[in-house]
């Protein structure tokens, strides 16, 4: 049973929050950026090779956040949170656009 | 948790750059390596030391090669049951795969010609999916003789991949280690500039007479802040070249669906077939397409020799290739790419220009991968690299500098450990880098796996250095210098020069030969050289500041005495 | 050849340049002029930082002038850095080399 009082607690949520939920945050911004902008006719690879370059700094910036900011809950809500809504969202795009052809 | 910003940064900068720096350290020093591979392989390679080439007649001296490859033992025995489908009988056997695709590769900077054939699974599990089993031969173009391809070449095929993958393959692991600890990086550099912001002021400051912790320290902000532009850029470009496989395969996974429907719309848009035909058919001459590929890159003004070729659904009617242009001139990776048709040898397609983003892009990925012609802005890179290793370093040494006095009051071992692990990635990785090389001189070339071997020293004499770090790493609870700096750096300078001598030696090569003759050798022969004399320099002045270090000890201890008697 | 002359030229351009700036920093120009209680004036600062940055300029442009200009700004970017060490080198072990710029805008302090 994990001692959720000890002081190694707060670092160790933070750190995975910051970490795992940046990815998954960045991941669901990358995802829902291109699956919204081909139908829109952007050209694939230009949306991929942005939304990484820019995905990049996304991740770095919102890890810096995550490790100095106080409310841990709010980063737990909008980390995890958006990025699994975000990712959802862009299956569903993907799939109603290729369905639409 | 924090109470400031620049507090949180503090904690990030010191406890992820201790862990992951180690990692950092390997990746910074390979990466400089990794500058100038190809000089390292020929180096290593002595059969292969002679002047790059521009790629031979395709038609009269590769192709007839080509046809002759067969596909590799190994790949056939991994992939062929993955790729195979049973129900529809037994599998092809191996020297009776029929050739799918052919590609030959040069650069500017390799006098052998690497070549390959991609083997057609005729019965595949998965028809969309890529059923090549792969068959590669290296030649030397001057003459077309098969070059043995058992031996290792160790600066393209070790020490490079050592420096993104740290040659762990299983599951591509060592990939990912790299992009966290490269992630890491770039949060290093944030943060460092973060709590050292102050320092800007005294910029140019480095005090060597001061107390360890204070001079080491310099070093540090000195080194992170002068080379910052290339850490930062390299360390991103870095992660951008592996970004949509590995870290983010976004499009590779999730949208894979809306991949798949890009290329179909884009394979119509070029014109270029995406299968086979199945109806056989002869090729057309190479040679004239090639030499309709250089007329038309002269005539956008940017004339340039053949870098890679690849000929696409060989012997068959929709059969296309793809001749791309050596981008030895540039920064980006801008092939012009030209294809045509394999049966007519029209010219189905060239490439249109690039929008901003893919320019960036090419930019981008061109700037690390550097495949362009200029020994000064390599040399800078060498630079570059080794400053960040220097930084790194030092961030080791300042870390055990400010807490060991503390940590052998608390009797805690940590920083002991840290200094030793900080002895094995420094001092020890260029004894086990530099033992390789003397162990490529000293196996016989003709030694079944060689290259084996000549791992087993790399790794094995690292191992015996972190062994050693450890043994002597005692020194550092009594408030000394670990010896073991001091000794690997001896070591390195013994075997540095040895190898020099070996080479010599085993090929007749020595300095005042290659210097006139063929830099690539002469230059890696100057640098084990140079990178001895440092050592030796290194090692004495240790001894100095050991001998210092053992006063101050038994200061300390004898105030401790009289602590723990008060 | 033109190039070889070029960076050559553009190296020396950036030490000049860096070293420059580097005296408009109080820290180091007190390291130069080896007196503890000496400040480059307002109008020194200034001078100093025209010419550091005039110098780190024509470095750019002398780079331009060798390379594709792609691979002259990585060139220049890598020589600033090679010259910040340089310069920080310098002003470690031999602080003196840089007293003729101390001179050349302030002829008081040193005589």
């Amino acid at each position: 049973m994990p001692n959720f009082s000890s002081p190694a607690w707060p670092i160790a949520s933070r750190i995975f929050a910051s970490l795992v939920g940046g990815y998954l945050f960045t991941w669901g911004l990358i995802a829902i950026t291109i699956a919204g902008l081909i139908p829109l006719g952007v050209e694939f690879h230009d949306v991929e090779m942005g939304m990484l370059m820019l995905g990049l700094l996304v991740y770095l910036s919102l890890f810096l956040w995550g490790m100095a900011t106080d409310k841990l809950i709010w980063l737990w809500l909008i980390l995890f949170g958006g990025g699994v809504a975000m990712t959802l969202l862009a299956s569903v795009v993907q799939q109603s656009f290729l369905q639409g052809i | 948790m924090f109470s400031s910003f620049r507090q949180a940064m503090a904690w990030l900068h010191t406890w992820f750059g201790m862990t992951l720096g180690f990692i950092l350290m390997v990746v910074f020093f390979f990466g400089s390596l990794s500058v100038f591979d190809r000089e390292i392989d020929r180096w290593s390679i002595p059969e292969t030391r002679f002047e790059p080439q521009v790629m031979p007649s395709f038609d009269e001296m590769l192709l007839p090669i080509l046809r002759s490859v067969e596909p590799n033992e190994e790949d056939y025995n991994t992939n062929m049951p993955l790729l195979h489908d049973l129900s529809q009988g037994p599998m092809t056997p191996r020297t009776e795969l029929p050739a799918d695709e052919f590609w030959a590769y040069t650069t500017h900077r390799d006098p052998v010609l690497i070549m390959g054939v991609g083997f057609r699974v005729p019965q595949p599990l998965d028809p969309e999916g890529h059923n090549h089993i792969h068959g590669n031969i290296t030649i030397d173009p001057r003459t077309g003789k098969a070059l043995p391809d058992d031996q290792l070449k160790i600066g393209s095929k070790f020490f490079y991949p050592m420096h993104f993958s740290l040659n762990l393959n299983w599951n591509r692991i060592g990939i990912y280690i790299v992009g966290i600890a490269a992630f890491i990086m770039m949060a290093a550099l944030v943060s460092g500039v973060v709590i050292h912001r102050k320092r800007f002021r005294e910029f140019f400051t480095f005090r060597p007479n001061k107390q360890t912790q204070r001079s080491v320290l310099d070093l540090h902000n000195l080194t992170g802040m002068v080379a910052l532009p290339f850490h930062f850029f390299f360390t991103f470009t870095g992660l951008l070249i592996f970004a949509s496989f590995f870290f983010f395969p976004v499009t590779h996974t999730q949208l894979e669906p809306l991949h798949k429907y890009h290329e179909m719309v884009e394979a119509n848009e070029t014109g270029l077939p995406h299968d086979r035909a199945g109806v056989p058919a002869e090729m057309a001459s190479i040679d004239a397409m090639v030499a309709k590929a250089k007329q038309r890159w002269a005539e956008k003004d940017m004339p340039g020799e053949v870098g890679f070729l690849q000929i696409n659904h060989l012997d068959d009617a929709n059969s296309y290739v793809s001749i791309y242009r050596a981008g030895s001139d540039r920064v980006a990776l801008v092939g012009e790419g030209m294809h045509f048709s394999g049966t007519t040898g029209e010219l189905i397609r060239e490439e249109p220009p690039r929008s901003a983003i893919a320019e960036v892009e090419e930019f981008l990925t061109g700037l690390h991968l550097q495949h362009f012609e200029h020994w000064l802005l390599r040399w800078l890179y060498v630079f570059g690299g080794l400053v960040g290793a220097i930084c790194i370093a030092t961030g080791f040494i300042f870390f055990v500098e400010k807490r060991k006095r503390q940590h052998t009051l608390q009797g805690s071992s940590g920083s002991q450990v840290v200094d030793a692990l900080a002895v094995t990635t420094v001092t020890g990785m260029l004894v086990a880098t530099v033992s390789m090389l003397v162990a490529n001189r000293l196996l016989p070339a003709e030694m079944v796996g060689k290259g084996y071997w000549e791992q087993v020293v790399f790794w094995g004499s690292w191992s015996v250095m972190l062994l050693h770090a450890f043994w002597r790493s005692s020194a550092v609870r009594h408030m000394r210098i670990s010896p073991a700096w001091r000794e690997q750096s001896i070591l390195f300078a013994v075997l540095a020069v040895a190898a020099v001598i070996l080479n010599w030696i085993t090929t007749g090569d020595h300095l005042l030969k290659t210097a006139f003759h063929y830099w690539p050798v002469a230059g890696v022969d100057l640098s084990l050289l140079v990178s001895s004399a440092i050592a030796i320099y290194a090692a004495r002045y240790l001894k100095k500041r050991e001998n210092v270090a053992v006063n101050k000890a038994i200061e300390f201890s004898a105030q401790n005495l009289e602590a723990s008697r008060g | 050849m033109v190039e070889i002359v070029c960076w050559v030229a553009a190296i020396f351009a950036t030490m000049l340049g860096m070293a420059s700036l580097s005296l408009t920093l109080p820290n180091h120009w007190r390291q130069v002029t080896g007196i503890e209680t000496s400040l480059p004036s307002r109008s020194e600062q200034l001078s100093l930082r025209i010419l550091g940055y005039s110098s780190l300029v024509v470095a750019l442009l002398l780079c331009l002038a060798a390379d594709h200009p792609s691979m002259a700004v990585l060139v220049w970017v890598m020589l600033l850095s090679l010259a910040a060490k340089g310069i920080a080198t310098i002003l470690t072990w031999r602080q003196h080399w840089l007293k003729p710029l101390v001179w050349l805008f302030n002829r008081t302090e040193l005589n």
